[in-house]
């Protein structure tokens, strides 16, 4: 079936909230993930341990991969179907309603800032939960674990990069081992199942 | 420390405390067009990064006297971090306690024994994100 035909049948609505965590060995599977998103009719929050000095060439990187409106979240910035918005460095990220962006600092939250955790925890129940969907990558310590779960308890779908194709197994292991996560597979894969969860336009 | 010639672009730090490891990784990465640094420890890396290296950091985790990650913690603390991504070498991809709060330093892990193949992409993709 192809992306289009998913989107009349499922229906595109005003697009699924998609939260994605990852750290360290993320830039290479966001890469991969990236290369097979087609224009989901999702807007997706991506929340990526890294420097702020790689920043901009990261998002760069994503811009070449992807037909979607790729940028850094903008406070109170409100996020619709086909924008990904990447946290900035060393600032939390909040979602009021799932729709507007908050940049909050704070203390680091399982010793990182932003922490995956503090974002997929500020998902509330205001839209179908099968339209809320959480993407746990590869990473060093359990930041994501408590997020997925949180996600998951409300009826959202989850899915944690398998354990093969992770630099580190750390963060999909912990949230799998909370039981926050339905699925495990690589990043193409998972780029194929978000493709089927929310459409494309 | 030994340093070879290669793109300015692309400089490089090899950190692994086995001469064989750091003469294979040398060659390899000079192939691939980098500009090749090698330290013997985690030492000699801090005397490199202190004396002003910024570039991809290759950097083994099982050293003698300043393992990798005490040398990450090292750098993250003397600033030296800032401008460098760090892939740690290892054969073991479980972080050990003590690391967390490394994780936004440490770009990404090969694992040992190397494919070529996959060191070279990482170093390109890392020194592709350095690009400004």
């Amino acid at each position: 079936m192809s992306a289009a035909s998913l989107v009349a049948t499922r229906g595109a609505g005003n697009g699924s909230l998609v939260i994605i965590g990852a750290s360290t060995g993320g830039v290479r599977a966001l890469g991969t993930l990236f290369d097979h998103l087609p224009y989901l009719n999702a807007s997706v929050v991506l929340v990526q341990h890294m420097p702020a000095f790689i920043q901009a060439s990261f998002i760069r990187s994503l811009r070449a991969r992807t037909p979607m409106d790729v940028a850094l979240a903008k406070d109170g910035e409100r996020i619709h179907a086909g924008m990904v918005r990447v946290v900035p460095a060393d600032i939390h990220c909040v979602l009021e309603q799932n729709r507007r962006v908050r940049l909050v600092d704070g203390p680091k939250v399982q010793w990182v800032k932003p922490a995956v955790d503090v974002t997929m925890k500020s998902a509330v129940a205001c839209q179908p939960p099968d339209t809320l969907v959480g993407v746990l990558l590869t990473g060093m310590g359990k930041d994501g674990a408590e997020g997925m779960v949180h996600l998951k308890r409300m009826g959202a779908k989850t899915v944690a990069q398998d354990e093969a194709s992770c630099a580190v197994f750390g963060m999909p292991k912990e949230a799998w081992a909370a039981g926050g996560v339905d699925l495990m597979l690589p990043p193409d894969r998972i780029a194929q199942r978000l493709v089927w969860w929310v459409g494309a336009l | 420390m030994t340093m070879n010639r290669g793109n300015p672009n692309h400089p490089v730090l090899v950190v692994d405390d086995d001469p064989d490891v750091r003469r294979a990784l040398g060659l390899v990465l000079r192939r691939a067009g980098c500009s090749v640094t090698l330290a013997a420890d985690g030492q000699e890396c801090l005397k490199v990064v202190s004396a002003g290296f910024r570039g991809v950091i290759l950097m083994d985790i099982m050293m003698p006297g300043l393992d990798g990650w005490a040398t990450v913690q090292a750098m993250v603390e003397g600033g030296w971090s800032r401008g460098s991504l760090i892939c740690m070498l290892t054969a073991c991809v479980d972080p050990r306690p003590g690391t967390e709060g490394l994780e936004q330093h440490v770009f990404d892990y090969i694992v040992k024994p190397f494919d070529v193949e996959v060191l070279v992409d990482v170093v390109r993709l890392a020194l592709s994100q350095l690009e400004p």
